[in-house]
């Protein structure tokens, strides 16, 4: 899966998220715009609509199947929702291992 | 009591021998017609070794043969338990749950063929009613979440109030054989000598039709058929105009649903109704035909709001279930499942409480959000329910039927859209899904559990 293609739709669906929750166009998506924290830039009940709306995506366009909001993921020292960069990464590293399971099988 | 129901039923049949019972296949059936089919059964019956205390269960529709029978089995004092052709794929487990001994069958041509049973194993709440000497009445629940439930009521008790005279109506029997309404407008219909009329199946038109045919004036149904009624634009096509009441129930009304059916059908009363397999039908009082509060009880019943849930005890409730443990507290209060809001006197039912979808800790009513999407133009209809979810412990999804299908997102968008200022964000849909398929099962009630059974075909 291509990162940088990757990037663009999650951002192109963390615009439609933050125009939904500010005025349009108040802020604009970036790759390494806080999704959680004290400087979070969305609301957590919008940040899991937002990846709800990546799964759907992912899913639709691409053809995974991920749960993205898991024991794994949240477990982690280093939030892999803390932005769409650190997220793309994770999607990247859960596809590997899923690729690895398909050629495995 | 001093004469049996069945005995003051059947003096009811020869003082309208000549009125119509029921419309069955477009044929009128009279009261003096049903009179003999009834003495008929008693000797079939009898002859096939029907013996008083004999639980028979009677598989059909509402049809001659089927209500004589049922007539006929109670006044053998059996204990009878009506199944519906809709849940077929269960009778099996049914027969063996209500220990059957003998099953009717009665086919699409309304022919019956009895067949001996050996499941009796002296259930303890059957063998009180064979000592009772009382006729008995098996309902089982729907079965939504998990094992259906079998129902065992005395029948004496619930027939005894159809005596009183009420309002006679030709009535389209819509709710199903096997279901605690169906039972109830049927005994109400014959106990005051009005005509049930058969729609055959319960589509849309089926049901239109013989309203429009059969100038029917009470149609018993459910919001969601209500919904597909004027989805199908059916008030064009069939003259409804002889409806005089319309009775809703089984589900949470969705306010749209109520007013648009009050705009097309100015003439017909609206009446929400409130019954329970395991409690019968309680006496119900719209505050107004576009009212969703709802005034219910009557001289049986005594009701309470328990932690914003609906417990009500009854005069006559059922004995007990077959297959479960007892429901009813030390004091005899029954806990209805159902959230409600009191105003007064009225209560409005906002749904059944294992429904609520828990967002974070914050109670989401489905029906709530159902109310605030159904206004957007190209649904169908919606039916939302809560899915887990790691962090928040549930979201809100929706599955929306659509006219005109766009892709999911594209949709949520606007939704979203459309609950802002409409809805606390919490209740807005996480997660939503366009769907082609009806949202409504074979008993005309809404399907919320999405993610295991699949939409039903439409």
């Amino acid at each position: 899966m291509d990162r940088q293609r990757l990037i663009s739709m999650m951002t192109g669906l963390l615009q439609a998220t933050l125009d939904d929750q500010n005025e349009h166009g108040a802020v604009t998506a970036t790759a390494s715009l806080p999704l959680v924290g004290e400087n979070a830039a969305i609301t957590s009940m919008r940040l899991v609509s937002f990846i709800a709306d990546l799964e759907t995506t992912l899913a639709s366009d691409y053809g995974l199947n991920l749960t993205l909001v898991s024991e794994q993921a949240l477990s982690r020292s280093k939030s892999p929702f803390r932005s769409v960069d650190a997220l793309a990464d994770y999607i990247l590293e859960l596809t590997g291992t899923a690729d690895q399971a398909v050629s495995a099988a | 009591m001093s004469i049996s129901h069945v005995d003051w039923q059947i003096d009811r049949f020869r003082q309208g021998s000549d009125r119509t019972a029921i419309v069955w296949n477009d044929r009128e059936v009279s009261y003096g017609e049903m009179l003999q089919r009834y003495e008929a059964w008693l000797e079939r019956l009898t002859a096939a070794g029907v013996t008083p205390g004999c639980v028979v269960t009677v598989a059909g529709d509402y049809s001659p043969a089927s209500i004589s029978c049922l007539l006929a089995l109670v006044q053998l004092q059996c204990i009878l338990v009506p199944l519906s052709r809709e849940s077929h794929d269960q009778h099996k487990e049914f027969l063996e749950i209500a220990e059957t001994d003998f099953a009717v069958e009665i086919d699409q041509s309304d022919e019956a063929t009895i067949h001996p049973l050996r499941f009796r194993k002296n259930h303890g709440l059957l063998e009180q009613l064979r000592t009772r000497g009382e006729a008995g009445l098996v309902l089982f629940s729907s079965g939504s979440t998990g094992k259906p439930k079998a129902i065992l009521h005395a029948l004496p008790p619930i027939l005894e109030k159809f005596r009183k005279p009420r309002h006679c109506y030709r009535t389209v029997s819509f709710l199903l054989f096997d279901h605690i309404g169906g039972f109830n407008t049927l005994f109400y219909t014959l106990g005051n000598l009005g005509c049930i009329v058969s729609p055959g199946d319960r589509s849309v038109a089926k049901v239109c039709r013989a309203v429009e045919r059969h100038k029917a004036e009470l149609l018993p149904t459910s919001p969601s058929f209500l919904n597909l009624m004027l989805m199908a634009k059916a008030y064009e096509q069939f003259d409804l105009s002889s409806l005089k009441l319309i009775t809703y129930g089984t589900e949470v009304m969705p306010e749209r649903t109520l007013q648009q059916v009050h705009g097309v059908l100015p003439n017909a009363k609206l009446q929400q109704t409130y019954g329970l397999s395991e409690l019968g039908i309680l006496r119900s009082k719209s505050a107004s035909d576009q009212s969703l509060m709802v005034k219910v009880g009557g001289e049986d019943y005594e009701t309470k709001v328990v932690n914003g849930t609906l417990r009500i005890k009854a005069k006559c409730s059922m004995l007990g279930y077959l297959n479960h443990p007892s429901p009813f507290d030390a004091d005899g209060w029954f806990d209805t499942g159902d959230a409600v809001v009191e105003d007064g006197e009225y209560l409005r039912i906002l749904g059944r409480h294992s429904e609520i979808v828990n967002v974070g800790g914050q109670k989401v009513y489905p029906a709530e959000v159902e109310k605030v999407i159904a206004e957007l133009p190209n649904v169908i209809d919606v039916a939302v329910s809560g899915e887990p979810h790691l962090l928040l412990g549930q979201v809100v999804v929706a599955v929306v039927q659509l006219r005109e299908p766009v892709p999911d997102l594209e949709f949520k968008r606007k939704i979203t859209e459309h609950c802002k200022g409409r809805l606390q964000p919490y209740m807005v849909p996480t997660k939503v899904r366009v769907v082609t398929g009806t949202l409504v099962n074979e008993r005309f009630k809404k399907i919320r559990r999405q993610d295991k059974p699949q939409v039903a075909s439409a």
